[in-house]
């Protein structure tokens, strides 16, 4: 699903170049929950932002199913995006002026799925969620845990093939983390690909397949039993 | 979709409702001014406008300097007749006759007896050309007899109430000599509308002329107060007409004739024309640009505002922007999102702005001196250019958030991450906020200059005492009592002087032959007929020589006085040289022989934008006289003019007693000036106003951003004036950038403007340092609100979250 070639990512300073990422070679196949370690500054996020089509490599391959990402442009790459990947941040990232069922709303808008079947989705996924009754509230009216069962929701109501979580309980008590990371590993068992972030070991263990960043270099990577 | 635009930008609103509120009430102003101001410029571009055959109808011009530039509005008798016969291309020929020049006439019904100024003889084929609705009546014969007149619904209440006033007869005095005619009234007229540039309340008709057999023939081909206006049939072209004119004067007057005939559109004369004689001050083309510039710029200013408070708010929108890319937003969409809440906001505005027109409208009708109404129903293209108006507001507007915020990339939304647009951001806002601040500027200079020039204006020495003269028109009573009416009227102390003019000062000057010994041609100059009082009643000094002396008898006849300008204007060495020359006037076909006695020091006649010109002065018979000017006393003023009042109806029972202070009419002649000085006044005011309102909500943003910066200092020992010194640093930077930018502009402008005065201040350069200083002490105190709310601020605040 996801191969990606000798890849680099630095910054320029004037003279000096910051190396991100070095030499990147990663193979990523389908139906995995792939849980991406390493001390703060090795490089983590931002091969995750990569991945997720929000940030470019400066160098190196990164092919998608067929599609050669790092050939297309900005519009074909939004277009997959759009398509394939669901996005959870540590911040969860809600938009404050729109209630739950609005920030839910907002990737179908922009999919242009039509109204009856927009609503149906919304309330199909408010349901799977348990979050029916908070639906006509805003984000900070809402727990921590939950404005992330919402952005959860909202990143795989459009049916993601792949979810990107960036420390998905970095801002959670333990046992609303736990929560979230049963859903993932409940949305892990119906199919979806995930890829997450994260410093805590208890939830690497969620995951099949743990990949160590060490200053921009995969250090080590091993299969979870 | 729209939908959830729509619901997004109202939250937006509720929640950043100090932003919400200076966008909004910014733009409100803004779009009031602009809308104000266009709906000036549409009523002086409509003038004359509503004649249908507008387009074909040319006023009859002359040029007494015989060149190309038309000098006079006014003609003669049969230069209009002989041009219907003589060319094929003419489809009619209307004459307007003027009754002098600013006398009014007295016209009675029953016991209503009023004073009338808007009162013309016209061809009875009046209607036919122009587009004067009737109410009642038939255009086609209204004014095709003798002693018919056509009068407006106006004066058909003020002198029959409700009554039908068709067939009924109206009495006037219209030569002011006491021969009073009965005229049948046979038509009444809608009111005429403000933007016609002829403008009467009676027509009466042509032939009822008594004068009309001379003034066609004799005097047909001179200068008359006659106004004409040619229609021309469809598809003729103006040049060839116009070029066949000097021909044509050859048939008629001879090889040696001493002006030119032009002819001028008439949907141009409101705007274009600024001849001797014109019926009414016209506009100026000048000043519809100038109103339209404002308007523009105060429109800018607003939208200004809102570009820099949504870059400057950039913060909180680009994590939403962030947000929505992640979630499949293409940029398109984003861009959209903007420009239909910068929409939203602006039609918002509108709305308000609508609300403030409605309140402000009499407020310019005030300032303009017009009428002018909106008319909403049924009113499409009004609606479609308002409209029109919000939505290229709104994309303006919202156009640099649009395409600056939804350029962002996500990830550097999303994590906070400085961009190198956010530089070039803070760059425009600066430039922008100059560009402001310039304007403002700008207008407060052109402010200043407009008001101290016409503080001169008012404060200038005539010559004269304006302030205590009162005018009235002379009438035929008076005129056969007038040694009794002064004997009397002056015993009331607090009537100082009294004396009776052929014109007074304001009013247009009249203008005669004269051959004076030492010079060698005769002078065209503008000639003053008087008694012997007039020096003695308007406070006039003499140069060299004697005033006029009742005790001397040939004065009355042959004694003339000059002025300074006369004496420079015959280079002659003093005023004393003047005395004792030998002078001859020549006036409607008859010679007045006589001397200089005197020379009067200078005196204005006119406007400020005229020199006094070389001006003779003579006694002459009562007959030639049309005004009488009284010199009040200055304590007791209305007890004198009740005294006035009822001591007048004894000497002249059929003329009401009607007067004017002579200060008025000076105010008068600086109308469009004055208007001016208001608007700019106005409008700079406001200008200012939305830009400090923009500056309010940049000062709060500086003082958010720098939240932490202020923290720092604080801690390492900064005191509140530090803090605040630091954060006004920057704006007062910018207002002075925008002095720079904006002195050398209006003090060209300015300049420009005081040109056309013959008696102007000097632009000091104090007028722009207070100008700039005003500006800036605005500035700082709208400024100071925010810095000082943050530098008071508890460091530990703001440094706690980082």
């Amino acid at each position: 699903m996801i191969q990606l070639k000798s890849l680099f990512k630095y910054y320029s300073n004037k003279f000096v170049k910051t190396y991100v990422l070095q030499d990147i070679n990663l193979q990523i196949q389908q139906g995995e929950f792939v849980t991406i370690m390493g001390p703060s500054g090795s490089g983590k996020s931002t091969l995750l932002h990569i991945i997720g089509m929000l940030d470019e490599p400066n160098d190196g391959e990164y092919h998608f199913f067929d599609q050669p990402v790092h050939k297309l442009n900005e519009k074909q790459r939004s277009e997959l995006h759009k398509n394939y990947i669901g996005f959870v941040f540590q911040s969860y990232h809600l938009i404050d002026e729109l209630t739950v069922y609005e920030n839910l709303e907002t990737p179908l808008l922009y999919q242009k799925v039509k109204t009856t079947e927009r609503k149906s989705m919304i309330a199909d996924i408010l349901d799977r969620f348990q979050i029916v009754a908070k639906k006509d509230l805003f984000p900070n009216q809402l727990s921590g845990g939950h404005q992330q069962l919402v952005g959860i929701a909202r990143a795989v109501i459009v049916n993601p093939k792949l979810i990107l979580a960036d420390e998905p309980t970095g801002n959670l008590n333990s046992a609303q983390g736990e929560e979230i990371m049963n859903l993932f590993k409940k949305l892990h068992q119906e199919g979806t690909t995930i890829i997450q972030v994260t410093h805590s070991e208890k939830n690497a263990t969620y995951g099949s397949r743990i990949v160590h960043l060490l200053d921009g270099r995969v250090d080590r990577d091993v299969q979870v039993s | 979709m729209l939908k959830n635009y729509f619901k997004l930008t109202l939250r937006h609103l509720l929640k950043y409702r100090t932003y919400s509120f200076i966008n909004i009430a910014g733009l409100a102003v803004g779009m009031t001014c602009c809308i104000l101001i266009l709906l000036y410029v549409r009523d002086e571009q409509r003038y004359d406008r509503f004649h249908e055959r507008a387009e074909r109808i040319f006023r009859l011009t002359l040029s007494t300097e015989n060149d190309e530039q038309p000098t006079n509005a006014n003609t003669s008798f049969a230069q209009g007749p002989a041009l219907a016969a003589d060319f094929p291309e003419v489809e009619a020929v209307v004459r307007f006759r003027k009754m002098g020049w600013g006398e009014k006439r007295v016209f009675a019904h029953d016991d209503n007896r009023f004073y009338e100024e808007r009162f013309f003889f016209a061809d009875k084929n009046v209607f036919e050309v122009f587009s004067f609705p009737f109410l009642r009546g038939n255009p086609q014969t209204a004014l095709a007899e003798p002693f018919s007149i056509v009068i407006t619904e106006a004066m058909s209440q003020k002198y029959f109430g409700h009554d039908n006033p068709l067939g009924e007869t109206i009495s006037l005095d219209p030569y002011n000599d006491g021969e009073f005619s009965d005229y049948k009234i046979t038509g009444v007229l809608k009111n005429l509308p403000h933007y016609s540039h002829i403008k009467f309340d009676f027509l009466a008709s042509f032939a009822s002329q008594k004068d009309l057999a001379v003034m066609e023939g004799r005097r047909g081909w001179g200068l008359e107060s006659a106004f004409t206006y040619v229609l021309l049939k469809p598809d003729v072209s103006v040049a060839s007409v116009q070029a066949n004119l000097p021909a044509f004067l050859e048939r008629h007057v001879g090889k040696e004739h001493w002006y030119s005939l032009h002819l001028q559109p008439l949907t141009e004369i409101r705007l274009h024309s600024k001849l001797r004689a014109e019926l009414e001050p016209n506009g100026d083309i000048a000043y519809v640009y100038i109103f339209s510039a404002i308007a523009v710029f105060i429109l800018l200013i607003a939208c200004i505002n809102f570009m820099n408070l949504a870059t400057a708010q950039s913060a909180q929108r680009t994590k939403e922007v962030g947000m929505r890319k992640v979630v499949g937003a293409v940029r398109a969409e984003l861009v959209k999102q903007f420009l239909i809440e910068s929409i939203c906001l602006s039609l918002f505005a509108l709305i308000i702005a609508f609300i403030l027109i409605e309140a402000s409208l009499p407020l310019l009708n005030n300032i303009v001196g017009k009428q002018i109404e909106i008319a909403y129903a049924n009113n499409w293209p009004f609606v479609a250019t308002m409209l029109g108006l919000a939505l290229l507001t709104g994309v303006v507007a919202g156009s640099y958030p649009a395409f600056f915020l939804s350029a962002s990339r996500p990830i550097e939304s999303l994590t906070g991450k400085t961009s190198g647009g956010k530089k070039a951001a803070a760059v425009l806002r600066k430039g922008l906020v100059i560009f402001q601040f310039a304007i403002s500027v700008i207008l407060v200079v052109c402010t200043t200059v407009v008001y101290y020039q016409m503080q001169y204006i008012r404060h200038k020495n005539l010559g004269f005492e304006r302030d205590t003269i009162i005018v009235a028109p002379l009438n035929d009573q008076i005129r056969h009592s007038y040694r009794a009416a002064k004997q009397a009227l002056l015993q009331n102390s607090n009537l100082l002087a009294m004396t009776a003019t052929e014109q007074v000062p304001a009013k247009a000057g009249n203008g005669a032959g004269y051959t004076v010994e030492g010079l060698d041609e005769p002078q065209g100059l503008t000639r003053f007929f008087a008694d012997q009082d007039f020096l003695k009643t308007y406070g006039i000094g003499i140069a060299a020589g004697r005033d006029f002396d009742e005790k001397i008898s040939t004065d009355a006849a042959g004694a003339f006085l000059v002025n300074e300008a006369f004496v420079r204007m015959a280079e002659w060495k003093s005023p004393a040289e003047a005395i004792g020359r030998n002078i001859t006037m020549s006036h409607g076909g008859q010679a007045y022989p006589g001397k200089i006695v005197g020379v009067v020091k200078d005196f204005n006649i006119s406007s400020f934008r005229e020199t006094v010109w070389p001006l003779v002065i003579n006694v002459m018979p009562m007959d030639k006289l049309n005004f009488i000017s009284f010199r009040l006393a200055r304590q007791n003023v209305t007890e004198t003019l009740e005294y006035l009042s009822s001591a007048w109806s004894k000497f002249a029972p059929s003329y009401p007693f009607d007067y004017y202070f002579l200060d008025d009419d000076f105010a008068r002649l600086h109308q469009a000036d004055q208007q001016l000085g208001r608007v700019f006044q106005t409008f700079a005011f406001l200008a200012i106003g939305i830009a400090c309102l923009g500056l309010f909500g940049l000062a709060a943003f500086t003082a958010e951003r720098r939240t932490k910066e202020i923290g720092v200092r604080k801690v390492l020992g900064a005191t509140v004036t530090n803090v605040v010194g630091l954060l006004s640093k920057d704006f007062v930077k910018l207002v002075l950038w925008a002095n720079l930018i904006a002195w050398p502009v209006a003090w060209y402008a300015m300049n420009r403007w005081l040109q056309d005065f013959a008696y102007r201040i000097n632009i000091g350069l104090w007028t722009f340092v207070l100008s700039g200083g005003i500006a800036l002490l605005i500035a700082l105190t709208t400024v100071s609100f925010q810095t000082i709310k943050a530098a008071l601020a508890n460091p530990v605040e703001s440094l706690r979250y980082e």
